[in-house]
């Protein structure tokens, strides 16, 4: 009977058999993924850290802790009421249950250390207890507890070892629950556990919580899965080297096989970057756990070490001089000795890590778990790492990767020596966290082979003080479109409304705002309501937004005499005063007032629309008094802008061609930045009401000093009034406007895009490196990449991210998940349907 | 880009036999430490036990005790452990090879390790309550509720009485059942959706 090594939990420290006490703290990965180089050397120096910040024996682990589909669901509905929201819910619902059939997990981690008790009585007084546990068992007779001031002694201590480790890794006590949650986690490897995980907090916490008498499991540990013969579970090899698995059994339905895999060889010379054994452990495609188990020895200990070692060499050179290799493998061991001491001499701070690294591979049968164990050997093994699991070590091995135990010398014989700075390299501590906590799912976050939902809060008051609008960079048929719908789609689930350009000739916002109970749509060409500010708003917005459209439309400054006439007649009192309602009445109006330079104005509008008869020309949907005024109420608004030119940006550049712009040009700038102030106009009336303007082709607005500034207000306050806005562009650095418009939107996403100058250019607005050959691979052709016959359904919507908290990450965007969006989202007009099935 | 190395190789040297304490170079040397004990070892206990196996006369059967033994050093070199300590994993080893009434490999006999139950009781000491042992055990209201009610598909496991030679089912640890609680955004969702179940094809 092998006994428990822990007797006794309190807090995150827990006593063992051998008197000594056990501290464990949970770490915060670190960013890496897609993160820039800069950012993953940051994350490879707090892992030189960590071992640095260690002396002795210490345990880190990786576990993949299921993740709770209600956990996620309930930080989707978290701030809806349920009743309230009908579609929302059933949105929720949908997602529930795509999570319970494809259950996600993530991986959390562990660092154990054991405490160096400062004084001689304290460790006595733990040696008795610990002798005394034993007897007391032995005699059948309740164990006493330790006193409070002890336990608050030993956990000072522990503070003191928490407070040298990396901030980075923002290493934190686990509660008692955290720590039981381990010890069962360790038993139910691999199959379905029901046990809570520790991500479920704090219900999970709580309910783990037991004041006294806790069992942490008394599983049957079997190594070879011997008793699988005697059960009759079916006929199992005899020869014990193919029964390398262990079989756990826990109760009769707990039956978990695991198989573990000591690393026995790594390359010799790993690249800084690139070298992540540990950190991208997923990519062998099954969910396996991970342990570090060993020592760390101060630079004193090691040189001491070393010079042993070399004495050793010196007298094998002697044994060995019969044989030329091994005499050969002598003189490299002696080379690496020679660069190892150099490289400890040249940093006092350098530590040695002395360490078994583990893997546990398991399922719910023997099978799955032996397999897994051969296909990651096999997966390290073109890489030149190499795993094995001897015979034997199965138990040991186990064993080693929990806090507290004894660790046998077969384990210990699979050490890896390096220093700090080598096994930094392996990252074990990182995180593929992409998106927000709380928010609508927008999709997967595909960083990891282990996918999990990727939230997207837009108008949630979170602690940022960022944006939380949506910036992406795609070609034609990218996914561009189905992803903003995809956004449009929750927002008007969510009970928020949505206002959105469309500039296709085939209208396919149109087709979309069909979904959506209460929309309309804005035909600029043929219009059947007008846009006309003094029409749809109250007196003091419209005529603010009148006179803002006509300065862009007649390209007069503010300050301009004509400007000065415009403010004059646009002043709310003067437009009760003469009765002004629509800009139509306003042409009338100043071809027959008395003002100098009405008449000029007069004119200058004449060109957009004839005064009399305003349902010929351009601005008809401005200034034709026949047309129905827009309603405002409307929950989904289309500008559905067909037809309408805008100038290129040479044009604007240069003063003789703005001067020869045609008039459908310039009305076509001054339109989108009236649109654009319209969109802020109405996204933030109303705080409480979510809104968001949506904008393909987002140059169409950028082109006019107007629209960038209307932008930037916007953008500015969006968060604090309810309000986003997503934008979109094939390229994006030319298009987003000015560099503060840009940098106003930290959340970025990138689509495929084939063109290798666009895909640099939307890269170095992405933030990462437009050189990283591998990334430009990514964005060109593995991003949703075209197949024989179109984008296979599988494939789209995949997308580089960058987040609201800058990191990095690849992602898919998912359909709204209700039948009626999603067939309004996947909608593809006709025209490109030809192009691109 | 910096390359860094592991020493594990340049620390751990095998320790090979050359020569002898004399200086005088063994032939067909060096060999493994392993190899010149089992070697050894052999020889003498062979030489030891010669009257039992023994058939011809002294100087025939010292020759097969030499030829047997170095055939045995032969062999083990053949074992590959790279720079792991060949003892450690033949001990290791040991452990999880059979008895022979299970059968061998290889010509070795196999000797299963028998199933092992690990097993001890633990206390928990929450930093507010010193005198942990002392408390009620398993107190209901200590119990908050799980999130278990929010897997709604989820098959979660029987927990049947356990029979005879299984050990008893964890009591303490087993989360408790939800207990009245602010009824959560998920909750409502799915009182909801119960509610119109039949709305939603």
């Amino acid at each position: 009977m092998t006994q428990r090594p822990i007797t006794r939990l309190a807090g995150n420290l827990a006593w063992t058999r051998d008197g000594t006490v056990w501290a464990t703290w949970r770490l915060t990965g670190l960013k890496y993924g897609f993160a820039t180089d800069e950012v993953k050397l940051e994350a490879v120096d707090a892992h030189r850290d960590l071992f640095r910040s260690l002396r002795g024996e210490f345990l880190l682990t990786g576990l993949i802790a299921p993740e709770d589909p209600g956990t996620v669901v309930e930080r989707m509905i978290s701030d809806f009421d349920p009743g309230q929201h009908p579609d929302w819910a059933d949105e929720c619902a949908r997602t529930l249950d795509q999570l319970v059939d494809e259950p996600t997990t993530d991986r959390l981690f562990y660092l154990s250390v054991p405490l160096r008790l400062g004084t001689a009585r304290e460790r006595t007084r733990l040696a008795v207890t610990a002798a005394w546990t034993q007897v007391s068992d032995w005699l059948q007779i309740p164990r006493a507890g330790a006193s409070g001031r002890h336990i608050n002694e030993v956990l000072a201590v522990a503070e003191d070892v928490r407070r040298k480790l990396p901030h980075e890794l923002e290493a934190r006590p686990v509660p008692v629950a955290e720590q039981i949650w381990t010890a069962w986690h360790a038993q139910s490897r691999g199959i379905d556990t029901w046990v809570p995980s520790p991500l479920d907090e704090p219900a999970a916490t709580e309910a783990l919580t037991v004041r006294a008498g806790v069992s942490l499991g008394e599983p049957v540990l079997d190594e070879g899965a011997k008793t699988d013969r005697t059960d009759g579970a079916g006929p199992r090899h005899t020869n014990p080297a193919d029964r390398r698995v262990l079989k756990i059994t826990t109760d009769p339905h707990q039956v978990s096989y695991q198989s573990m895999l000591m690393l026995a060889d790594v390359p010799n010379g790993l690249s800084t970057l690139g070298s992540e054994f540990l950190g991208r452990l997923d990519d062998c495609g099954y969910a396996v756990d991970w342990a570090v188990r060993g020592v760390v020895r101060e630079q004193r200990e090691v040189l001491k070490r070393n010079k042993r070692a070399g004495t050793q060499q010196a007298d094998q050179a002697d044994h060995r001089s019969a044989d030329a290799t091994a005499h050969s493998k002598l003189d490299r061991s002696a080379d690496d000795l020679d660069e190892y001491q150099a490289k400890m001499v040249a940093d006092d701070l350098e530590v040695e890590v002395d360490a078994t690294v583990i893997l546990a591979c398991a399922g719910p049968t023997f099978e799955i778990a032996d397999e897994a164990a051969v296909e990651v050997q096999q997966h390290f093994l073109s890489q030149g790492y190499k795993w094995l699991r001897p015979l034997g070590s199965q138990i040991k091995a186990w064993t080693a990767m929990q806090p507290g135990s004894p660790v046998a010398a077969l384990v210990r014989e699979h050490r890896q020596l390096a220093p700090a700075e080598s096994w930094a390299v392996a990252v074990p501590v990182i995180s593929s966290e992409l998106g927000d906590a709380v928010g609508m799912r927008l999709g997967w976050n595909t960083t990891s082979p282990r996918w999990r939902p990727m939230l997207l809060d837009m108008f949630g008051a979170s602690s940022r003080d960022n944006s939380g609008s949506v910036a992406l960079a795609g070609e034609k048929g990218g996914g561009k479109s189905a992803t903003m719908k995809t956004i449009a789609g929750h927002v008007s689930s969510m009970g928020g409304r949505w206002l959105a350009t469309d500039g296709s000739a085939t209208g396919e916002w149109v087709e979309f705002a069909d979904s959506v109970a209460g929309s309309c749509v804005v035909d600029v060409q043929e219009p059947a309501v007008s846009l006309d500010p003094l029409r749809i708003f109250d007196l003091d917005t419209g005529s603010r937004v009148a006179q803002s459209f006509l300065i862009t439309l007649l390209n007069v400054a503010a300050n301009d005499p004509l400007g000065r006439v415009l403010a004059k007649v646009l002043r709310p009192a003067y437009l009760t005063k003469h009765s002004i309602s629509s800009l139509g009445d306003l042409v009338v109006h100043l071809s027959s007032c008395q003002i100098a330079g009405a008449g000029e104005l007069a004119d200058a509008m004449g060109v957009y629309i004839d005064p009399d008869d305003p349902r010929v020309g351009t601005a008809r949907v401005l200034f034709d008094p026949n047309l129905a005024p827009l309603d405002l109420a409307c929950r989904g608004i289309v500008f559905w802008t067909r037809g309408i030119h805008l100038p290129s940006r040479d044009e604007l550049g240069n003063e003789h061609q703005f001067r020869t712009l045609s008039v459908d040009k310039i009305f076509g700038r001054a339109l989108f930045a009236l649109i654009a102030r319209l969109a802020h106009e109405v996204c933030f009336a109303d705080r409480s009401d979510l809104a968001l303007f949506l904008c393909d082709e987002f140059h169409r607005i950028t082109i006019s000093p107007e629209g960038v500034r209307t932008m930037t207000e916007f953008i500015r306050d969006d968060r604090k009034n309810g309000a986003a806005v997503v934008i979109a562009s094939h390229d994006p650095l030319a298009d987003f406007g000015d560099e503060t418009l840009q940098a106003l939107i930290p959340t970025r996403i990138v689509m495929r895009i084939r063109d290798r100058r666009l895909a640099r250019r939307a890269l170095d607005w992405f933030g990462a490196d437009p050189d990283d050959a591998a990334l430009l691979e990514t964005v060109m052709k593995h991003l949703s990449p075209i197949g024989e016959n179109g984008v296979p359904v599988e494939r789209r919507g995949e997308c580089l991210v960058r987040d609201g908290s800058d990191r990095y990450g690849r992602a898919k965007i998912e359909l709204p998940l209700q039948p009626v969006r999603r067939k309004a989202c996947m909608s593809t007009p006709p025209e490109r349907r030809r192009n691109h099935a | 880009m910096q390359i860094v190395r592991f020493y594990t190789r340049a620390r751990k040297v095998p320790s090979l036999i050359g020569k002898m304490p004399d200086g005088t170079r063994i032939p067909g040397g060096p060999y493994t430490t392993i190899q010149v004990i089992a070697a050894i070892g052999s020889l003498a206990l062979l030489h030891q036990t010669r009257e039992l196996w023994g058939f011809a006369g002294g100087i025939t059967n010292l020759v097969l005790e030499v030829v047997i033994a170095a055939g045995i050093g032969f062999v083990i070199g053949h074992f590959e452990t790279g720079i792991r300590n060949p003892v450690v994993i033949a001990l290791g080893a040991a452990s999880g090879v059979a008895r022979p009434r299970h059968g061998t490999s290889s010509g070795r006999p196999v000797r299963p390790v028998p199933t092992r139950r690990l097993a001890g009781r633990v206390i928990v000491q929450m930093p507010g309550h010193p005198s942990g042992a002392t408390s009620q055990p398993g107190n209901p209201s200590a119990a908050a509720p799980g999130r278990a009610d929010t897997r709604r598909a989820r098959p979660r496991s029987a927990r049947a009485p356990a029979t005879h030679h299984e050990p008893p089912p964890p009591v303490d640890a087993t989360p408790p059942r939800p207990a009245a609680r602010p009824r959560t955004g998920v909750e409502e969702l799915l009182a909801s959706i119960s509610a119109d179940q039949g709305d939603r094809p």
